[in-house]
């Protein structure tokens, strides 16, 4: 048989490659998209992975020692997501309800016992001993802001008397030392304050006004106040991620701090939390081919990685703690677009790992999962707390 | 094995990349992948493994399509050919 020329040969491939890749680029995304909302199935999946590790001491013994190697905060939220996630699916199935409190009290137990025993420093990066708190004694309010939404979102669920002083000492404390900074917020690390712990902390509030009778509608006016005036980024128009007691910005909009605070700052202002939402999409929400994925920073925001970032792919800007945390933001607002988005590249780019009932993200880790299992249940406890 | 540029060779690379990917699965490698969210694992397995996947799912399957593309549009080329060719000369 003639063969034809080499030229040819390499012409007939290069459009057979490009065909290849016009018909199947377009497709690829069919395969990892959610095939109608399974959200409910995937979180019985996703929670049953966490749930094993409960009762399971080697294995999380040894995931958390993976985690604490990486980042102790990663110990402390895996325990925070997975507490709220319980409350929310006790609201949304209530036949679940006395087996979650379980859980919920086991592992609210074992932190506020792990926190009296080791100090405020063991959920935190080592860097919290670096220099002193400014104000003093020390704490953290990247501690006590979700410790407190624990203890509120597990009495919301069921009274529990002998925790209702906790949550009423921790709102105490939190509004004192937040009212000892220019603009309202306490510091997470020495002189750092972030924008997810203060957001968290006003939400945990906002649960003391509703199961307590406690008011800080007023806090809220002059913390918001003190937000649009000092903590905004002039070009984006979103809250600064971290900033100094009085202050000065030390990183911009970051991903993985403003999605959540949007989420809790629904419950301080939802026009302003919806606000946020939509700039932070405008800014850091991108997608194609039927995916969607979170860059850290804005384009205006020239800034280096840090470990709440993940590795970022380079050339799209994805990152894996702002497109993890983008999940919880989208299900809050209802954004079913990029939810859905979302999910495709989770599926895609996650490596899924079903063991029996199961499921997992090989590419996450416990706190990874647990704060997707977040995104799948809340909204009933958001929902029944509400904006004052 | 020579692979050449030619539908056979499309089809056997797809091949090849597709079984190696099967045997890092195999190999459980996937649980490496971890390092994607910045928890300690081993970064080169999990790249490793990350690439022989994003082959498996962005590079197996234009391969085949091209594989197919490319012969059609060889055996189409050969009829025209054949057709546009002059006839054998006879001898009288």
């Amino acid at each position: 048989m003639k063969t034809m020329p080499r030229r040819r040969r390499f012409a007939i491939a290069t459009v057979s490659l490009l065909l290849g890749y016009a018909i199947w680029l377009p497709c690829v995304h069919l395969l990892f998209a959610p095939r109608g909302d399974d959200r409910a199935d995937r979180a019985r999946r996703l929670l049953a992975g966490q749930l094993r590790l409960w009762v399971d001491p080697a294995l999380r013994a040894r995931e958390v020692e993976r985690m604490r190697v990486a980042n102790n905060e990663w110990d402390f939220m895996g325990r925070t997501f997975l507490v709220w996630s319980l409350a929310d699916l006790s609201l949304r199935d209530p036949s679940t309800k006395t087996q979650n409190l379980e859980v919920m009290d086991r592992i609210i137990g074992e932190t506020l016992g792990a926190e009296r025993a080791n100090g405020p420093h063991f959920f935190l990066m080592s860097y919290s001993r670096a220099s002193e708190f400014r104000v003093q004694p020390p704490r953290s309010l990247f501690l006590d802001g979700e410790v407190a939404l624990m203890l509120g979102m597990r009495r919301l669920v069921a009274e529990r008397a002998d925790w209702k002083p906790l949550l009423a000492d921790r709102v105490r404390v939190m509004e004192e030392r937040m009212r000892k900074s220019a603009v309202l917020c306490a510091e997470s690390y020495p002189n750092e304050c972030w924008i997810f712990c203060n957001a968290a902390a006003l939400a945990a509030m906002r649960f003391s006004d509703f199961l307590d009778g406690t008011d800080h509608r007023s806090f809220f006016g002059e913390w918001l106040a003190a937000a649009r005036g000092r903590l905004i980024d002039p070009t984006t128009g979103l809250l600064f991620s971290s900033f100094t007691l009085d202050g000065q910005a030390n990183d911009g909009p970051e991903g993985s701090s403003i999605w959540f605070a949007c989420h809790c700052l629904k419950l301080v202002d939802e026009p302003f939390a919806e606000d946020q939402y939509r700039r932070a999409k405008v800014e850091l929400a991108r997608g194609g081919l039927g995916f969607a994925w979170a860059r850290e920073w804005p384009k205006t925001w020239v800034s280096p990685m840090d470990v709440d970032s993940g590795p970022v792919i380079p050339f799209v800007g994805a990152s894996a703690g702002s497109s993890g945390t983008a999940f919880v933001a989208a299900s809050s607002f209802e954004d079913e677009a990029y939810w859905k988005g979302l999910l495709t590249s989770l599926d895609f780019a996650g490596f899924p790992i079903r063991d029996g009932d199961a499921l997992r993200y090989a590419a996450s880790n416990q706190v990874g999962d647990a704060v997707l299992l977040y995104s799948m249940v809340l909204g009933p406890v958001w929902k029944k707390v509400g904006a004052p | 094995m020579k692979i050449t540029l030619s539908p056979r060779g499309f089809l056997v690379t797809a091949m090849l990349l597709g079984g190696t990917f099967a045997i890092a699965h195999a190999l459980g490698l996937r649980e490496q992948t971890r390092f994607l969210s910045g928890t300690p694992a081993w970064v080169f397995l999990g790249a490793l493994y990350g690439v022989l996947y994003l082959a498996s799912v962005l590079i197996v399957p234009p391969l085949v399509i091209a594989a197919l593309s490319f012969a059609a549009i060889e055996r189409i080329l050969r009829e025209r050919e054949a057709v546009q060719a002059p006839p054998p000369e006879t001898t009288p």
